[in-house]
């Protein structure tokens, strides 16, 4: 069920209606919700949902009891496996048929009838975080499974994240019988729902067509097309990502929930440390967390940190899709990351301290702008020869042709980037903004804005509806 | 608080002007031009709301007693040429110069089906239309049967759906119905509620159009026209292999007509001819290209298909007139298009059969 469909958006306002009118009965009508939402996608996988999250409620209940590792390992072994078994199989059979030359007879078959449970990489985190928290007496146990259930699969962000911690979510979930229907919630759920439609109809859709069309035929890309479909993938990508978050923070709010955002301007970065702390940063912050430090982290030595850092972004890379260029996107990011750090403690060691000079920022914004890019490649083409071809173009000079077009073609692309920074500068302002929006515009200007924004988001709204990138994952 | 409800009253008061008002902010043409626009169409069959209601206003702004209306497949849409080389076009033109004060309206579409037709004319009535005045345009694979396919709607099944319950029945079995049982209801319950929506709401009732006049203004920006052109058969050396395809040769099969009303064409021609009666109707067969199709055309069999369909249209109350063998092969553009020349010697040849109708 796609955020920017009508199924959707019937199931919103009931579930919104029903939650304001039936106070003690709000868990139940989340829960039900929950379930409707995912039965859309297939009534096997709701089933194979609810059993796994059962499974993982009851073991995180028992952490603490007689064999309470048994049950920690229990769950995460049948999270990981479920998620292990659904996303990789068809990787790994291919792979070891490749490299150990064995063949497996039955293995189309298989793969014809593994379908990818939809948001089966961000439950599976969402679990495995729950029961490592437990663990780690950061938080008790749930005590009721329909509050578990309205915590793990909450149809706002259930597919596609923002990927919740139970420290934040499940005391907001114990509340809310108590929520009042707030008209300022009402507003920021409705701001963000309007900001992630108009970022996947208007931007998202519209740039993946382009981006789709160079993509295709990447052996005919001059160097300035090669760069030219490598920045339409990396705002596509980054508006078909933010847009579903945004809608998913504006359905929390709806509901009186506040969610993480996941997003915040990544591509101001100036570095791989702070281009996590903006991208994706509930999937950051998980890696960090249940990954890099478990693993060692900044405790074993500089050489070792380097290393866990490039582990931990190639299973992130891993996570996002099972194909070696996912895991070379994570492995390329890992080393970005790890490169800055040395980098860092080069100038810390020589004394230098650039923190405060803006032309420094930028020209580090602008560089990190591209690695990020060229990164991109990897994550969008359909094969690790193509992506490499593309590179190879965007960086040879040979390459270059050039046409007048051009100018057009990156001025449309300067103009992606002036509407990112006018997003970090609104979302840094968004309090000051709002008021000054409130008090000093008049009421029928404001009106008048409302309805354009309907009219445009009706007006780019296509007959097929596009599914958002990070269904797939 | 205030402020919000001041902001929800402007917001309604905007949404109400722009449901009623926001086709005045559209050109005409932009809607219909000689005949509707059938990307737009083919894409959301809904989208002919916007035409039926365009052509209903140009009726009441021009004070029209008197106007035609075309309903047909390509030919009477006039393919492959431009809508200024459309029979639409030509009738204009030909009034003007004649001095004669109607106008004729095109809501012929390519793969248009008889079950089209019928829908259309209901549709017509819907808008309070005048069917006082219509030509239809057939076409030989019209009669040929079906296997289900084409279906006998093949655009405009929902809106039959809606108008028709009865007849909808009837061309229901031409559909392919592979849904399972849970699907059907839920399905046509959305389906309803969207084409309620596109049918009703004008920002969606106008959103394609809106979309066409943007990208018409980025085009002329641009300084983009699209000039067609259209070439006769004999400049398409591939069309004679192209048409010896069993797709194509299908549509040419002279096994015999089946003309009672266990062929879905002769049971909405019924319909269409009991609902056109007492008014002007003129019926016409559109030509085969004899050069083109000569094996098809020449066998006995094919022609006497023809024939059978000459004797139906003999006890009917109408005027019909199978164009076969009448149209000189030179204005052909493939087996059965015209070139803008042919449109105009077939518009010219309409024009006498329809000059006793009352339409001055």
């Amino acid at each position: 069920m796609l955020f920017h469909s009508i199924e959707f958006f019937t199931l919103l306002i009931i579930t919104v209606i029903l939650f304001y009118s039936f106070k003690s009965k709000r868990k139940y009508i989340l829960a039900i919700a929950n379930i409707l939402f995912y039965a859309a996608s297939g009534f096997n996988y709701l089933i194979l949902f609810l059993i796994v999250a059962f499974i993982s409620y009851y073991a995180a209940k028992r952490i603490d009891k007689r064999y309470g590792n048994i049950y920690f390992y229990i769950a995460i072994i049948i999270n990981v496996t479920n998620l292990v078994f659904f996303k990789y199989t068809g990787f790994i059979l291919k792979n070891m048929s490749r490299f150990f030359a064995i063949s497996f007879p039955w293995e189309n078959e298989l793969m014809a009838k593994l379908i990818l449970p939809v948001g089966i990489s961000f439950y599976t985190f969402q679990l495995i975080a729950y029961i490592v928290d437990v663990k780690r007496k950061e938080i008790e146990p749930c005590d009721n499974f329909i509050k578990f259930w309205v915590f793990i699969g909450f149809f706002g962000q259930l597919i596609a994240g923002p990927i919740m911690r139970g420290k934040e979510f499940l005391p907001q979930i114990t509340n809310v019988g108590s929520s009042k229907l707030r008209l300022q919630n009402f507003k920021y759920g409705i701001t963000y729902i309007l900001m992630g439609l108009a970022k996947k109809i208007i931007f998202a859709d519209f740039l993946a067509e382009k981006a789709d069309y160079y993509f295709g035929q990447i052996n005919n890309l001059t160097f300035l097309d090669g760069w030219f479909a490598a920045y339409l993938f990396a705002f596509q990508i980054y508006f078909d990502f933010s847009a579903y978050s945004e809608i998913a923070l504006g359905i929390g709010y709806l509901f009186g929930f506040k969610l993480r955002l996941n997003f915040k301007s990544p591509y101001i970065s100036g570095s791989s440390t702070e281009f996590w702390r903006r991208w994706h940063i509930t999937l950051s912050s998980w890696i960090k967390d249940y990954i890099y430090i478990p693993l060692g982290g900044s405790r074993k030595g500089f050489i070792p940190q380097l290393l866990f850092l490039t582990l931990a972004m190639m299973i992130s890379g891993l996570w996002h899709g099972a194909a070696w260029t996912f895991i070379i996107w994570g492995a390329y990011h890992g080393l970005l990351a790890a490169g800055h750090k040395v980098y860092v403690r080069f100038l810390r060691k020589k004394n230098i301290n650039l923190k405060n000079n803006i032309i420094y920022k930028l020209i580090t914004i602008f560089v990190y702008f591209q690695l990020t890019t060229i990164g991109w490649v990897f994550f969008r083409a359909d094969s690790f020869t193509n992506a490499i071809e593309l590179i190879k173009r965007m960086l040879n000079p040979s390459y270059i042709h050039y046409s007048p077009v051009y100018i057009f073609y990156f001025a449309f692309i300067a103009g992606l980037y002036l509407i990112h920074v006018i997003e970090y500068y609104v979302r840094e302002n968004g309090v000051k903004i709002g008021q000054i929006w409130e008090a000093r515009v008049p009421a029928f200007i404001r009106a008048g804005a409302y309805i354009a924004i309907l009219f445009i988001l009706v007006l780019f709204t296509k007959t097929q509806q596009s599914s958002f990138i990070y269904f797939q994952f | 608080m205030k402020s919000t409800k001041k902001v929800l009253i402007y917001f309604f008061i905007y949404a109400v002007l722009l449901q009623f008002g926001l086709k005045y902010l559209i050109p005409g043409d932009i809607i219909y031009s000689y005949r509707l626009k059938y990307d737009l169409v083919k894409d959301r069959p809904t989208n002919i709301e916007a035409v039926l209601e365009n052509i209903k206003d140009t009726i009441k702004r021009e004070k029209l007693d008197n106007y035609v209306i075309i309903l047909g497949d390509s030919v009477g849409y006039s393919n492959p040429g431009p809508s200024d080389a459309s029979l639409a076009y030509y009738f204009d033109k030909r009034a003007v110069e004649e001095d004669k004060k109607f106008r004729t309206f095109n809501l012929s579409m390519p793969a248009m089906q008889t079950g089209d037709i019928y829908t259309v004319l209901l549709k017509l009535k819907e808008y309070e239309i005048s069917t006082d005045h219509v030509i239809i345009n057939l076409i030989y694979s019209g009669f040929v049967e079906r296997d289900p396919t084409p279906p006998i709607v093949y655009w405009l099944q929902d809106q039959l759906k809606e108008l028709d319950k009865e007849a909808f029945m009837v061309a229901r079995p031409y559909y392919n119905y592979d849904k399972k049982w849970y699907d059907i209801d839920f399905k046509n319950l959305k389906n309803e509620v969207v084409e309620f929506g596109y049918e009703n709401i004008s920002i969606f009732k106008y959103k394609d159009y809106v979309q066409l006049y943007l990208k018409n203004i980025y085009a002329k920006l641009r300084s983009k026209d699209v000039v067609t052109t259209v070439q006769p058969w004999t400049e398409k050396s591939f069309l004679v292999d192209l048409l010896q395809e069993p797709m194509y040769q299908k549509q040419f099969s002279d096994k015999p007509f089946v003309m009672d009303d266990s062929n879905p064409n002769i049971y909405f021609l019924d319909k269409i001819i009991e609902k056109q009666k007492g008014k002007d109707t003129l019926i016409f067969m559109a030509g085969i290209n004899e050069e083109l199709l000569k094996n098809n055309v020449e066998s006995q069999d094919f022609q006497e298909n023809l024939k059978r369909v000459n004797r139906y249209f003999e006890k009917k109350e109408v005027n019909y007139i199978d164009y076969n063998g009448k149209i000189d092969t030179t204005w052909f553009s493939d087996h059965v298009h015209l070139t803008p020349n042919g449109y105009k010697h077939l518009a010219d040849s309409l024009w006498k059969r329809i000059s006793n109708w009352n339409l001055d």
